[in-house]
């Protein structure tokens, strides 16, 4: 995976929820498992092994490995009714 | 839900939704759940009819019609109320949920609408004919229950023939490409039965396993005598994580999940502080990511009539019926009692329990499965009976007591 983009809205979305809980960055990860498998964005500390992390506009994103290994580039926007959406090429 | 492939051997699939998209050439935009924030995966539970007899079944179903079941279109504004809501997956069960003639368009119907469409089946009605039309729907998942190898398998599901015809209904969806796991329900019957379960998904080349604790459900539940004692709920834990260990280094990296006991999670903590200690530390952040049980937060269920239950087991309290308010509504109806405290459980957890209050992983089970509390306990709020760990493991003499009485 050699690109991420977060839109503007969603830009502002992370600031302010890792403000609230006062960490440094974002992890990006599919969570669940089985049928509940789902992709999830949480506040982090740190990143974890093999994880790959980019930065735009101030915000530090982790992305899982195994997620970065299967995409190209990943965007993250938000959309008014749906919320975030995470889009993969 | 415990990856214990993920945790233990360190692989994980990305995504189903992004495996088929890619082989499809077209990547569609998924919902990005926020850790604070997220909506349920909603269990709905169709059709109460079945075609088996299995002798654990919690809906209690029989291969008769049912009345006052949600219709086709009650179906569908249930499935407009949840996309719209936000719930990433739809979870169609029963009963048996192929029993329902609809149910391709209420699935093919939650798709069109962005939703991610999983079944829950027994496996007998998945013909050729059946996995085709489930393929053309785009279903990302079809979990198929066995509890055993032939001989238990059929016994629990009361149909000779059950296992093979299951087996047959897993090889149809493999050859079509849809993704499939096997679901195992542990108990005192069938846990011998978990070295066979492992070399069948081998030799069918079936790529994933959940293996469910048993979940007991109203007081004086009968089940509760077929639950493993927490010695062998430790040897087989064990069990499993070896043979998928062992799997993974024959190059077959299947997935393997335990599923309805959050105490695997420090469990297989504890197991790597001694084999992978570097591993250990980042287990330990991915099961506070997991967040533990979600009951009433990140699970939520539907019953044939339409009753909102606080997840598939706590079918005998029901939060009110989709044919009078929403879903999400209902849902976010923190007035009821039992939601608001399920939503946050801590403070009532730590003022009723004993070994729960003092847990050290608290805050990473959640309080494991409040259903069974009640079962056993009559409090919701209390311990839950099932976890296997030892006072010395979950810190039982570092923490002070806050009981403030039951």
């Amino acid at each position: 995976m050699s690109k991420l983009f977060i839109d503007d809205k969603a830009i502002e979305f992370i600031k302010k929820a890792l403000a609230e809980e006062n960490k440094p960055a974002v992890r990006l990860f599919v969570s669940g498992g089985g049928c509940c498998k789902q992709f999830e964005i949480t506040p982090v500390g740190k990143e974890l092994a093999g994880d790959v992390t980019f930065r735009q506009d101030g915000v530090t994103v982790h992305v899982e490995k195994e997620l970065a290994d299967v995409a190209q580039s990943i965007s993250i926007r938000s959309d008014e009714k749906r919320g975030l959406l995470i889009e993969f090429e | 839900m415990i990856g214990i492939s993920k945790l233990y051997c360190g692989t994980v699939e990305p995504s189903d939704a992004l495996r088929y998209g890619r082989e499809s050439g077209k990547l569609p935009s998924h919902l990005l759940q926020f850790s604070k924030d997220k909506k349920p995966v909603v269990v709905w539970n169709m059709g109460r009819r079945c075609n088996l007899r299995c002798v654990h079944c919690y809906a209690q179903s029989k291969d008769i019609e049912y009345k006052n079941e949600l219709t086709t279109e009650q179906g569908k504004e249930l499935i407009d109320d949840l996309a719209k809501f936000g719930a990433p997956v739809i979870l169609f069960s029963g009963g048996e949920p192929l029993m329902r003639p609809d149910l391709p368009e209420l699935a093919q119907y939650a798709r069109s609408k962005g939703m991610r469409a999983v079944i829950s089946t027994n496996g007998t009605l998945i013909d050729k004919k059946m996995a085709k039309i489930l393929k053309e729907i785009g279903l990302s998942y079809v979990g198929v229950s066995l509890d055993g190898m032939r001989e238990t398998n059929d016994k629990f599901r009361g149909v000779p023939g059950a296992f093979d015809a299951a087996l047959q209904g897993m090889r149809n969806c493999l050859a079509e490409g849809i993704k499939v796991g096997l679901r195992f329900t542990i108990n005192k019957k069938n846990v011998k039965d978990i070295p066979a379960i492992f070399d069948l998904l081998e030799k069918e080349k079936i790529p994933r396993v959940c293996f469910y604790h048993l979940v007991y459900a109203g007081r004086g539940s009968k089940l509760v005598k077929e639950d493993l004692s927490h010695e062998e709920s430790r040897k087989t834990l064990d069990l499993i994580m070896d043979r998928t260990r062992a799997m993974h280094e024959r190059g077959f990296p299947m997935e393997v999940l335990t599923v309805d006991n959050h105490c695997d999670g420090p469990y297989v903590y504890f197991r790597l502080l001694k084999e992978d200690p570097k591993r250990a530390s980042d287990v330990y952040e991915l099961l506070q990511m997991n967040q533990g049980n979600s009951t009433g937060i990140g699970i939520a269920c539907v019953s044939w009539d339409g009753s909102v239950h606080a997840d598939q087991f706590w079918r005998h309290y029901s939060f009110g019926s989709v044919k009078e308010r929403k879903f999400s509504e209902i849902w976010t109806d923190t007035g009821n009692e039992l939601m608001a405290g399920l939503k946050n459980r801590k403070p009532l957890i730590k003022a009723n329990a004993d070994r729960c209050a003092r847990c050290k992983w608290f805050d990473i089970c959640n309080g494991n499965f409040r259903v069974r509390a009640e079962a056993i306990h009559g409090n919701v709020w209390a311990d839950d009976p099932a976890c296997y760990l030892t006072k010395e493991e979950i810190g039982y003499d570092e923490m002070k007591p806050q009981k403030s009485g039951k």
